[in-house]
């Protein structure tokens, strides 16, 4: 699992958010989803340029 | 760049990472191995144009605007169709009688019975999202956050001036946190009155309707009294507070539940026993614990159907943590269900504020300016407004400025749940079936 942990109203560096290959990506945040303690917040594209 | 945030509700955390992508590809989808993602990537295919290869519902989410494709109208929308001569179809809205916002709802029935329904959205986009890019000013944006679903005015402003905070360094103060919460749990009870009212007119139960909406009434005079507004705008800014809270305001407070509460309880007991209401609420609109798991629905869709999740409790912000919220849990997933919890709710709010008022505290004079966003930088806030989890999110370029803004409010997971509750019912229940879940349009279409 790679991810960056961060706490609700929390700022962490872009640099800091680990950037996966889309297949472990799709792997990593569906398999988490396995277990009802995960839900997801929000998952959105963001234009390119930014990061 | 795709951007995934997976909230760890177990330890408080929120899990992000990311994946660089290229809008020509062709990607196999999330939605296809867990449904929660389906709404998400369809608005990542409407966005940027990336097609999924096994996504099983790849629809529009909003038409008008900030779309990858100008092809696609919300004339020509891809309606589910079933082909046969005993079934047919009724539309309804997008302009709808009354005052309600615009939508439209397509059903296909045998007879009375709903077989399926599809919700086509997307009449109210504004390009909130874009607006917060192209206001540079705070008071702006804050308006702009005001003014996502004007039923939610406390709910999302709490998380806007929250993520704002936090991007600034800036730590609340005690005062500014009262006013936050404060603010939320008078708007719960002040839509989930409003909304038991609305369920007894969908019923034809007038004396609930009046009652309740009666009651309604005070709840958001006080906000008018309080900051000028009865719907709480102006009340909630970053790392300010024109509006202190006071002994004056609190007796006002006290004195305004103390004449709501004996009149409230009153309703609800000839209500929630009155055999004919009971007969339309109960196995109504019915959606399992599987399902509301399956798509992810959160708030009051989520705890509805036993399902624990509410940001008060996982995820507290501002004076939650010295609550200590114990969610409100029901488990039949019908319009009973969500009546009741609104009924527990507002209770729960009415005792929270009378705790929180035994210690008001004071304001705080000598407030710190707030300083320039954090450069590079990502950030998340999360509130847990009256319909349930609002989710913001910020990306900042290497001068702060905002580069990027993300909204979700509660209604982007829980309109799937609307559509599944209605299925196999009457289609004359509908109108009391779409409003125990009371989704938002404009905070859907943004």
């Amino acid at each position: 699992m790679e991810y960056q942990t961060i706490k609700n109203n929390q700022t962490t560096p872009l640099t800091s958010i680990p950037v996966l290959a889309y297949e472990d990506f799709l792997a990593q945040n569906t398999s988490l989803l396995a277990d009802q303690r995960y839900h997801c917040v929000s998952y959105h594209g963001v234009p390119q340029g930014i990061k | 760049m795709l951007l995934c945030c997976i909230a760890d509700d177990a330890a408080g955390n929120i899990l992000v990472s990311s994946a660089l992508v290229n809008c020509s590809q062709t990607l196999p989808s999330f939605t296809a191995q867990r449904l929660a993602f389906h709404k998400f990537e369809r608005e990542i295919n409407e966005n940027f144009g990336i097609e999924y290869i096994d996504h099983p519902w790849l629809k529009p989410v909003r038409f008008p605007q900030n779309r990858a494709t100008g092809q696609s109208t919300i004339a020509n929308y891809p309606f589910f169709r079933i082909e046969s001569e005993e079934l047919h179809e009724v539309g309804v809205g997008p302009i709808h009688a009354g005052v309600i916002e615009p939508g439209h709802f397509r059903f296909i029935c045998n007879g009375e019975q709903i077989l399926h329904l599809e919700i086509q959205l997307g009449y109210q986009h504004r390009g909130i999202e874009s607006l917060f890019l192209e206001k540079k000013k705070l008071l702006q944006r804050t308006t702009l956050a005001e003014s996502i679903a004007g039923d939610t005015v406390a709910g999302h402003t709490t998380a806007f001036v929250n993520l704002w905070e936090t991007l600034c360094g800036y730590e609340a103060d005690e005062d500014l946190q009262f006013t936050r919460t404060l603010a939320l749990e008078l708007e719960r009870i002040a839509i989930h009155t409003g909304d038991l009212s609305a369920i007894c007119t969908d019923i034809a139960y007038q004396l609930g309707s009046s009652v309740f909406g009666r009651l309604r009434t005070p709840v958001i005079n006080y906000f008018q009294s309080w900051c000028g507004n009865r719907f709480a705008k102006s009340l909630i800014r970053a790392g300010q507070n024109h509006f202190p809270f006071n002994e004056t305001l609190a007796e006002q407070l006290l004195k305004m539940l103390d004449a709501f509460e004996p009149d409230f309880d009153e309703m609800w007991a000839e209500f929630h026993t009155l055999p004919s209401a009971l007969s339309r609420l109960e196995k109504t609109g019915v959606v399992t614990k599987e399902q509301v798991s399956n798509i992810g629905t959160v708030g009051m869709a989520a705890r509805m159907s036993s399902i624990s999740r509410d940001i008060r409790a996982t995820h507290p912000h501002d004076l939650y943590p010295t609550l200590a919220h114990e969610p409100i849990i029901k488990h039949h997933g019908d319009v009973y269900s969500r009546t009741h919890i609104r009924y527990d709710e507002i209770k729960q709010s009415i005792s929270y504020i009378r705790r929180l008022l035994e210690k008001i505290p004071p304001e705080n004079k000598d407030r710190k300016a707030l300083k320039k966003p954090a450069a590079n930088a990502f950030s998340i806030s999360l509130t847990e407004g009256w319909r349930g989890e609002i989710c913001h999110c910020a990306i900042t370029d290497e001068r702060g400025e905002l580069v990027h803004y993300k909204v979700k409010d509660t209604s982007f997971h829980n309109w799937l749940a609307l559509a599944l509750a209605v299925r196999n019912n009457e289609i004359s229940d509908f109108p009391v079936s779409n409003k125990s879940f009371d989704l938002s349009y404009c905070g859907h279409d943004l």
